[in-house]
């Protein structure tokens, strides 16, 4: 029996942006993610993926339904339980550059959870010198600032600053985009070993599909705010259900000049979420709706064991 | 023997900066023929764009210098052009397409307006064939709806639809060779297919060359037909798109081809990635740049450039494990497969 360690029903994370329009950023997700496993969130940009993954751990207030993180509600956390689920979820963004502070030294940066968590402040250096070598810096790199390592390199020091308070799960927002390709297999590497060796569970954010099937377990798609598919990572790429999954998994250029695929390129662009077409969200550019897709909004439901779809087709 | 369409020569740019002068672009050598897309790959700072802003003319000087070099466009050394040929140039037999199509257009001009700009100021025409000639650019990039959009300004438009006025613009007057800098990373990979569509479409339409920079490896495969690799300012592979990613010859194209994940790969593998991070060009090592990072260097390749070796349909490479005196290469290819 896998143990689940998020529970993710029905979430919704609205904006208001005036005139009374609301923009329905996540509406309506449901999921679960167990331990150890690394959930995968793909989608264009504007989907909804980034919202989730922050609404998931507070950074926004809910619209409504429920997140559990080990079967206690998140959102209604309070007091020493509330202090806990800061320390036990952590985050690490897409440019190394933006989020670390450029006057603070390295230590500091991955002392200030520490600081803030009560750690005893004796052991404060002594732990830093351990991450920094854990996330393959030395630890003479302790007393510099952001502006002196490259690109790769300031990432391993936003890993080391999410590590430092010992965290179960951790979402990861791009954390790659930024780097060269030569570099990314290196941070890449390094996730998969601290996952290993410390048990973690990831929420991989990325738009980058190749990528997000190396490393996940199991994938989720995003559209407009809604999941349209989730399921195994191997099993959505040999089988993806989703109209939406198809176009996108074909129009990934695939770096062998030999094989010639038949692309679904999908029509237009992607509608605005302020103004989401009725019905499927999908369906203003799906090759394959029908006339019910306009009226009715697809349910999400399991089309075969552990995966899950939300489309028509497949009632 | 036709002459290529453009042929650089050993281009070398410098920049100058408080911190000294950097040597971006250390000896450029490759062409473009007509109807062709040549695709130049690398990361961030290997000189790719300074190479395309030379072949452009439109290296800021200063801080920038072509130190050395011919960069030859049908027949005639873009380098020893004054300023008011370089602008009649661009635009007329040059177009370009940058990467964001946000900056790249004018916000406060219809996009209309934009695209003729260059066209009206060749042709001298009539606001109304001005006009015309939008629209019709318009539909020829795939844009629904001219007759409206043609009065619209860059913010009323998506990134993809904007980024196909950015071609628009480049193709209005016709030009023999688009350089297009990055033209889908900003986009989303829906958006991405859409647009290498288009491009390659638009090429067979117009038999247009196309210099297409990118750091992508499945867009060069996609649509370039032949490809330069380049490394800390130098062509460290250059071939036929299919004998690049078939046999690649340098180390460094095959160590970016191991960091890659496989979409269409049936199993989990581990990634290979390449260890260290590239040179600083401030003071670019004296022998091959990519030394310190590869996992077969010899002692010669830290003091010595290598030379190009030339194979087969033209496929060239700048290592010295393809010296006659070199270590047989399978050897080692086969030894760091395995570890």
């Amino acid at each position: 029996m896998r143990d689940t360690l998020i529970e993710v029903t029905g979430l919704k994370k609205h904006f208001e942006i005036g005139n009374g329009i609301q923009l329905k950023a996540v509406d309506g997700v449901t999921f679960t993610i167990n331990r150890g496993e690394t959930l995968g969130l793909v989608g264009e940009s504007g989907c909804g993926k980034s919202t989730l993954g922050r609404t998931m751990i507070r950074l926004y207030d809910r619209t409504d339904g429920e997140v559990l993180f080990k079967g206690k509600n998140v959102h209604q956390l309070k007091g020493k339980d509330s202090a806990q689920f800061n320390r036990d979820v952590q985050m690490i963004f897409q440019d190394p550059q933006a989020s670390l502070n450029p006057r603070m030294t390295v230590l500091d940066i991955i002392a200030e959870g520490l600081d803030i968590h009560g750690f005893p402040r004796k052991d404060r250096a002594d732990r830093v010198k351990e991450l920094l070598e854990l996330v393959g810096l030395s630890k003479q790199h302790a007393s510099r600032f952001p502006h002196e390592f490259s690109g790769g390199q300031r990432q391993r020091i936003g890993i080391a600053r999410a590590l430092a308070v010992e965290p179960e799960f951790i979402i990861a927002d791009e954390p790659i985009s930024a780097l060269d390709v030569s570099i990314q297999a290196q941070v890449v590497n390094l996730l998969e070993d601290l996952q290993q060796d410390k048990g973690l569970t990831y929420l991989f954010i990325a738009h980058d599909l190749s990528m997000v099937k190396h490393i996940s377990t199991k994938i989720g798609v995003m559209y407009l705010g809604k999941m349209v598919e989730m399921a195994d990572s191997f099993e959505l790429y040999a089988k993806p259900l989703h109209p939406y999954t198809q176009a996108l998994l074909s129009s990934i250029p695939i770096p062998d000049p030999t094989i010639k695929r038949e692309r679904i390129i999908l029509q237009g662009d992607l509608p605005s979420p302020a103004n989401a077409p009725s019905g499927c969200v999908f369906r203003t550019r799906c090759p394959k709706a029908t006339a019910q897709c306009a009226e009715q909004v697809p349910e999400w439901m399991e089309a075969a064991p552990n995966h899950w779809v939300a489309c028509h087709l497949y009632r | 023997m036709t002459e290529h369409l453009l042929q650089v020569e050993n281009l070398r740019v410098h920049f100058k900066t408080y911190g000294g002068e950097v040597q971006a672009v250390r000896g450029v050598t490759f062409h473009v023929d007509r109807g062709e897309t040549l695709a130049v790959v690398g990361e961030s700072g290997c000189g790719k764009s300074v190479t395309a802003q030379a072949i452009m003319g439109l290296i800021p000087n200063p801080p920038g210098r072509i130190v050395d070099g011919q960069i030859r466009f049908d027949g005639q050394d873009i380098t020893r052009l004054s300023k008011k040929e370089l602008l009649s140039l661009r635009g007329t037999e040059i177009g370009m397409v940058f990467q964001d199509p946000m900056t790249a257009l004018n916000p406060t001009m219809k996009v209309g307006t934009q695209i003729v700009e260059g066209f009206v100021r060749t042709h001298h025409v009539s606001k109304e064939e001005a006009r015309k000639k939008a629209m019709e650019m318009l539909r020829l990039v795939g844009i629904p709806d001219p007759e409206k959009r043609v009065d619209q300004y860059p913010h009323e438009f998506s990134g993809g639809m904007r980024q196909r006025v950015v071609i628009a613009i480049a193709l209005a007057n016709n030009p023999k060779l688009v350089i297009a800098d990055e033209p889908t990373t900003a986009l989303d990979v829906t958006i991405q297919a859409q647009i290498l569509d288009l491009l390659k479409e638009l090429q067979e339409k117009q038999q247009l060359s196309i210099v297409m920079i990118t750091h992508d490896l499945g867009v060069v495969a996609e649509i370039a037909h032949r490809a330069v690799v380049m490394y800390a300012g130098i062509v460290v592979e250059t071939g036929k798109v299919e004998d690049i990613f078939k046999s690649p010859k340098h180390p460094y194209t095959w160590g970016l081809m191991r960091s890659m994940p496989r979409i269409d790969g049936e199993e989990k593998e581990r990634l290979v990635p390449i260890d260290g991070s590239p040179p600083d060009l401030f003071h670019p090592p004296k022998g091959c740049p990519f030394a310190a990072r590869c996992q077969f260097a010899m002692d010669i390749c830290e003091q010595q450039m290598p030379e190009v070796t030339v194979f087969e349909n033209a496929h060239q490479a700048a290592c010295w494990l393809h010296d006659p005196r070199a270590p047989k290469l399978d050897e080692l290819v086969a030894a760091g497969r395995q570890t």
